[in-house]
């Protein structure tokens, strides 16, 4: 059976993924934060679904769960939009092989149906169906109620395949529908309009009368055929390979251009930061990064304990800054080979990188000084964290980078992608929350919580004044791990 | 030019270079020829410092390159795709090569300008990144940019590969014009027989890491070649 076959290959080459297979220790500790997750969903789930007639509290406990679910699978429809394709690109090794188009296109069309989502979307149902529907009404009935919504489920994606194909060059249809959601999501706020009251009467209908339940599953079914049509006609890869990120060329970072060597290293990495799809995606975590400090700042035991505000404001001025300088040398880590021969001055390329890094922190910096706002300790401590960031955390790492022999392959996005990442790096990031706090706490047991900030900020000016001294170091080091570092690089994963 | 001095290179105890003795006079243009695995592609690497060897020493114009990092300034290569910076447009990795080899903007342009035929006007002005230009014209970016900076020592390996009939004739006047204009001494490897008799005068074949003939190119190199390739 050839779609067997697919599958298994498929398997294999998730199985033997590089990541998986040499970094033990790291797939250890994301596992672990996976399962712990996972588990506090489905605790979650069967706590809500237990307690739902309470939580819901009025008469029809299923309906408001049918609203719930109404909004769930158009933030689903949403969601899919943007997150899945169709791995089109899978099949492009069987192409010229004697195998059945069809054979091919169910292949295609049945791995894209699976993902995280469709985890989520169990998650949700089956404690739900356990505890209320099961409880309420018949077997068949739940059994009919839990088709009808998987079903519901695979509709959304195969709609969004199909909608995604027939635009995949305009995306304005996709932005009337956002507009459309937006606008039935403020009516029914207002409660102008109630559009998940629409669709929950819909679902409600199942209850009563199970057998329309099956409609759901043929409505499926016929988006399935659908899309199956539609690609039968068309099977060229050409036609979904999607625009890889940041092709277009834009934006050229003159003013850097003129500042010499050190200026054309800088602009180089910037546009490696803003061309490649992994570094991108991270920067794109950056405001959830900054904004670290709302979820604690307005609660007063937070703000109010010092230790902890140090460790938000060496989190919130530093994490970029660190979590760009760990990886400092493997980001250029697939042309390294250039840099050694092209007779750049490996002290340059040190300098460079602590500039970058700095700069990181100062925007950090400044973007955070707002959270003044709940309190002028906040600004002072955070300005001892930037300064202690500055000259010590910034040297520290990068010293520490110059440890880190695996590429980063920047090709590829950076949620659950922890390629180029070791055990070594989450441990590396524990002395550097940690440290700062064991400076400042005794500082404030003694009462003076404002020499703590002095101490924290010295540490870091001393830091700054040695910065020239400590960059040779760095240098030294990175010139006599040459060799490792050049073979580790040229080793792609 | 270079000399070698018993330069041995192994991997978990297997040696895949050892070559006793090799000098390279200046302005000569050097070929390396080998089946897969024969060290090629190491030799380059430990004459670029890519390497650390286990044993000798190689060393460019009296510089040796595993001390001294000086011979950078004169020495252009190209051996793999790790020589391009492929999120850059050709454009700017010029600008950024020829900005660490010295030269100004200007420098880069005139150097551009001299380029043109070779790129045939499939590289320059395109808007593009590297990363999403043909093999072949990566392979025009990667060379051209081994010329920056009046390099004394060129090292390509393997430079024909993917190049079309045209460039690779155009690649060869090249290489004939640096010799002669700007006495470059060059190391070129290639599987191509032909290619290394046209344009080397000398070309050493290499088998298992180890140097099995010497030919000093005359009437009949790609004769000897062929006879001692042929199976």
């Amino acid at each position: 059976m050839i779609l067997l076959q697919l599958i298994n290959h498929q398997w294999k080459q998730a199985r033997r993924s590089p990541i998986w297979q040499k970094n033990l220790a790291v797939n250890i500790i994301m596992g672990f934060f996976f399962f712990i997750i996972l588990l506090e969903f489905v605790v979650l789930s069967m706590v809500v679904s237990d307690k739902w007639h309470e939580i819901a509290g009025t008469e029809k406990p299923f309906t408001i769960f049918h609203q719930v679910l109404a909004w769930y699978f158009s933030a689903m429809l949403v969601f899919r939009f943007f997150m899945q394709k169709l791995p089109a690109l899978e099949v492009r090794p069987y192409q010229h092989l004697p195998l059945k188009k069809q054979t091919l296109i169910h292949y295609i069309l049945f791995r894209g149906s699976l993902g995280i989502f469709n985890l989520l979307t169990f998650i949700i149902l089956i404690p739900f169906s356990i505890f209320q529907v099961g409880y309420s009404y018949s077997l068949l009935t739940t059994l009919l109620w839990l088709l009808a919504m998987f079903s519901m489920d695979l509709l959304v994606n195969y709609t969004v395949f199909f909608f995604k194909k027939q635009m995949a060059v305009n995306s304005k249809p996709v932005l009337i529908f956002l507009g459309v959601l937006v606008i039935v999501g403020v009516a029914e706020y207002l409660e102008w309009f109630s559009f998940s009251e629409i669709v929950a009467k819909g679902f409600d209908f199942l209850l009563v009368f199970p057998l329309l339940a099956l409609i759901v599953p043929v409505l499926a079914f016929l988006v399935y055929k659908l899309n199956f049509n539609f690609l039968l006609r068309g099977l060229y890869l050409e036609n979904y390979q999607s625009a890889k990120a940041g092709n277009e060329l834009r934006g050229n970072l003159q003013y850097l251009n003129k500042a010499g060597v050190l200026g054309q290293i800088i602009s180089m990495d910037i546009k490696l930061q803003l061309r490649n799809k992994r570094t991108k995606s991270m920067l794109m975590m950056a405001p959830l990064f900054l904004a670290y400090g709302l979820f604690f700042y307005p609660q007063e035991q937070y703000s109010k304990d010092g230790g902890f505000v140090v460790f938000i404001g060496m989190f919130t001025t530093s994490v970029l800054a660190i979590n760009y300088l760990q990886y400092a040398f493997a980001y250029e880590g697939a042309f390294y080979d250039f840099l050694r021969t092209s007779g750049l001055k490996t002290n340059d390329f040190v300098k460079a990188k602590s500039v970058l890094g700095s700069g990181l922190i100062i925007v950090s910096y400044i973007l955070t000084t707002p959270y003044i706002y709940f309190g002028t300790d906040i600004l002072l401590i955070h300005t001892a964290c930037a300064l202690f960031s500055l000259g010590f955390i910034v040297p520290s790492i990068l010293f520490f980078a110059t440890y880190n022999k695996k590429t980063m392959v920047l090709s590829r996005g950076s949620a659950f992608n922890y390629q180029g990442v070791g055990a070594a790096h989450f441990f590396a990031m524990i002395p550097v929350f940690v440290l700062p706090v064991m400076i400042y706490l005794p500082f404030k047991w003694l009462g003076n919580p404002h020499g703590g900030m002095i101490a924290l900020g010295s540490i870091g000016v001393i830091g700054l004044l040695l910065k020239k001294w400590i960059h040779q170091m760095i240098t030294d080091n990175l010139e006599e791990r040459k060799y490792i570092m050049s073979e580790g690089f040229r080793q792609k994963y | 030019m270079i000399q070698i001095n018993n330069l041995q290179k192994k991997y978990n105890d297997i040696t895949v270079l050892d070559i006793q003795q090799l000098n390279i006079p200046d302005n000569e243009s050097f070929g390396l020829v080998g089946n897969n695995g024969a060290g090629k592609t190491t030799l380059f690497r430990l004459l670029l410092d890519l390497l650390r060897a286990d044993q000798g020493s190689a060393s460019i114009n009296g510089i040796a390159v595993a001390t001294d990092e000086s011979w950078k300034h004169f020495t252009g290569s190209f051996l793999d795709q790790g020589f391009l910076i492929d999120f850059l447009s050709p454009e700017e990795f010029f600008e950024f090569t020829g900005k660490i080899k010295g030269m100004s903007h200007d420098d880069v342009s005139s150097f551009l300008l001299g380029m043109e035929e070779f790129f045939n006007g499939e590289v320059l002005g395109k808007k593009k990144l590297i990363r999403n230009f043909s093999m072949g014209n990566q392979q025009k970016i990667g060379i051209a940019a081994a010329f920056m900076g009046n390099p004394k020592v060129v090292v390509l390996d393997e430079p024909f590969n993917s190049l079309d009939p045209s460039t690779q004739i155009r690649l060869k006047q090249l290489i004939k014009q640096k010799k002669s204009e700007a006495a470059t001494t060059f190391l070129i490897s290639s599987h191509d027989l032909n290619h290394l008799a046209e344009v080397c005068d000398r070309v050493v074949v290499l088998e298992e890491g180890k140097i099995v003939h010497d030919l000093h190119s005359d009437s009949d190199t790609l004769a000897s070649l062929e006879s001692y390739f042929a199976v």
